[in-house]
């Protein structure tokens, strides 16, 4: 019956139907055929599953990375990592990654990054006469670090699903994230001549102080929102409700909100909520059917039987999840897959928070490929090119990506040194 | 009359949007700074998020924005004779408005059937939570339909699933 249900899933994906109804049918006709489910349990499965109070940050975090986007924040971010920059060679391609870094403290999803920062970015990089495969290509890949350093949507979901602690994986996402940044930044370096990426010209102190001086109220919202996480004063959760208040202060005070664009934005985030909880809700019936067949356990004992080494079987994980990644939506694999893989991998001694950037780390690579790619989608619209453009343009920037990726499984004090230093050793 | 139908699908789900909001930051701010914590506060945020989560798929489906993965499709869809690709656009759309018309049907017995069971903070009755499940249901069923009207039988309307 499981079997079944799976290949229904596929065919109904790849039917084109929206992934919560390809989710959800295969659910209901398992709890039709299941004598001892009552019907209408199914549905209550489904509404538990957005109804608890980590998932109440997701619509707070959309929002505030709108709002900062909407309300000039996004801007005086950019103009600020500019500093300095102008007289290096391929200086925007590194501002690029740099404000990536920050805009990621602040903001919990890629395509966030990718539509407000990435238009800006863009904009920027092909004034100054930029290759454009260097422009769209820095852009794609540095919105990844945007769910990787906290906050963090993905994070919020993979916590709830895997009963994670939050904060500690918050934590966990800074050190990576990092070295992600460093990484591009190594690549943009060896590309510098081979690509010919232009300089500017010169900048006087005063434009320079006052772009930083301008941009410190901005900058803030870093020190609330992780600030406000690492030492305990707000949960996430609140952490994101204020972070909205924020920028909406800013946004009044720069001038840059009017009620119109307000209210627009309230609207984009709120399509962009209800596509991904209405995902998670139909998900979570799903995952609840997995767990009364038992399917992690057998799983578990196909891996156990089958005696492989431990890489090995990382190594595997691994692969099924950057395969699954180029077909699938982020939350709603992370509902499916983390019940079946999260006993396999801590059976192998795998810390559950690293696994958590592992599988995220791996699903949002996915967002950067065909045939489901979030952010190629996102940034296609931006930058006015053809998916398959910047598809081709991201190829080069996939190196750095799977080096950090191969990092963050080998060395597992990458992401659990942070979160065993500020919340203690589990 | 459709112009109301459409104001209130739009503005309701923007409004418990900004609602929820409101509820979270004052309850920060009374925590953090009057030491005041609310009961019922992180109830309702919570009730509310999952109504925005089910009342707005209607919107979203109008927005045709449910997240899909449409390049198979296409695909296929290029190869095959017209007959075909017809009858998998039908499939498509018997299996969506069947299963909206399960969920609308379960949804209402879940709701009718937790009349009596009260949440644990605002002691009100969990009727009210899982009624959104059939009108959300209810919402995306009319845009299906309504889909179906324009693109079959006015024909002024592109397909979109």
């Amino acid at each position: 019956m499981i079997g079944f249900m799976t290949i229904l899933l596929f065919v109904f994906l790849a039917l084109g139907l929206p992934v919560a109804v390809a989710v959800g049918i295969p659910s209901l006709l398992y709890v039709f055929f299941d004598p001892t489910f009552v019907n209408f349990v199914g549905l209550q499965r489904m509404v538990a599953g957005v109804n608890t109070y980590s998932l109440l940050a997701i619509p707070f975090f959309i929002l505030a990375a709108n709002l900062m986007n909407t309300g000039g924040v996004t801007t005086r971010i950019f103009d600020s990592c500019r500093i300095g920059m102008g007289r290096i060679k391929g200086g925007l391609a590194y501002v690029n990654i740099l404000a990536s870094v920050i805009f990621a403290g602040m903001s919990g999803a890629a395509i966030a990054d990718a539509g407000g920062l990435g238009a800006i970015e863009i904009k920027a990089m092909r004034e100054s006469k930029y290759d454009d495969r260097m422009t769209i290509g820095v852009t794609a890949a540095s919105s990844l670090i945007g769910p990787i350093i906290p906050p963090s949507m993905p994070m919020v979901v993979y916590g709830v699903v895997a009963s994670a602690s939050i904060g500690r994986l918050f934590a966990a996402g800074v050190i990576p994230g990092a070295l992600m940044a460093i990484s591009m930044g190594v690549l943009v370096f060896s590309l510098r001549n081979r690509w010919n990426l232009p300089s500017e010209g010169k900048t006087t102190f005063k434009a320079k102080v006052v772009a930083f001086w301008k941009a410190i109220p901005s900058l803030f919202t870093v020190v609330i929102i992780l600030g406000g996480i690492f030492s305990g004063w707000f949960t996430p959760t609140e952490a994101a409700a204020i972070a909205c208040l924020y920028a909406l202060i800013l946004g009044l005070v720069y001038k840059d909100m009017t009620w119109e664009s307000f209210i627009q934005t309230v609207r984009e985030s709120l399509v962009t909520t209800v596509q991904v909880m209405i995902i998670v809700a139909a998900a979570a019936l799903f995952s609840n059917i997995l767990a009364r067949e038992q399917v992690p356990q057998k799983v578990m004992l196909l891996v156990q039987r089958a005696n492989m080494p431990g890489w090995m079987v990382i190594l595997l994980i691994n692969i099924l999840l950057l395969i699954v990644g180029l077909f699938m939506e982020t939350v709603a694999s992370i509902n499916l897959l983390v019940p079946v893989l999260l006993p396999i991998v801590t059976a192998i001694g795998m810390d559950p928070i690293q696994f958590g950037l592992v599988i995220i780390l791996n699903l949002v690579i996915g967002t950067l490929t065909p045939p489901f790619g979030t952010v190629l989608f996102v940034l296609s619209g931006v930058a006015k090119v053809s998916v398959e453009t910047v598809a081709r343009s991201v190829l080069i920037f996939f190196i750095p990506l799977l080096v950090v990726l191969f990092m963050v499984n080998a060395f597992p004090g990458l992401s659990l040194w942070l979160p065993n230093l500020i919340f203690g050793i589990q | 009359m459709f112009k109301v139908y459409e104001w209130l699908e739009e503005y309701f789900a923007i409004l418990v949007f900004l609602v929820i909001c409101i509820v979270m930051i004052l309850q920060v701010f009374f925590r953090l700074f009057l030491g005041i914590a609310f009961s019922w506060s992180i109830e309702l945020s919570q009730y509310l998020n999952v109504w925005i989560t089910f009342v707005a798929i209607g919107y979203v489906r109008k927005l045709n924005s449910h997240i899909k993965i449409e390049m198979f499709y296409d695909w296929v869809a290029k190869k095959i004779p017209v007959s075909f690709e017809r009858g998998l656009f039908v499939l498509k759309k018997v299996l969506n408005i069947v299963y909206m018309l399960v969920v609308i049907i379960l949804g209402l017995q879940l709701s009718i059937r937790s009349v009596n069971f009260r949440s644990s903070a605002m002691q009100i009755s969990q009727f009210w939570l899982y009624i959104c499940v059939p009108i959300g249901a209810a919402g995306y069923l009319f845009r299906e339909i309504h889909d179906i009207y324009h693109v079959a039988i006015k024909k002024d309307q592109e397909v979109t699933v």
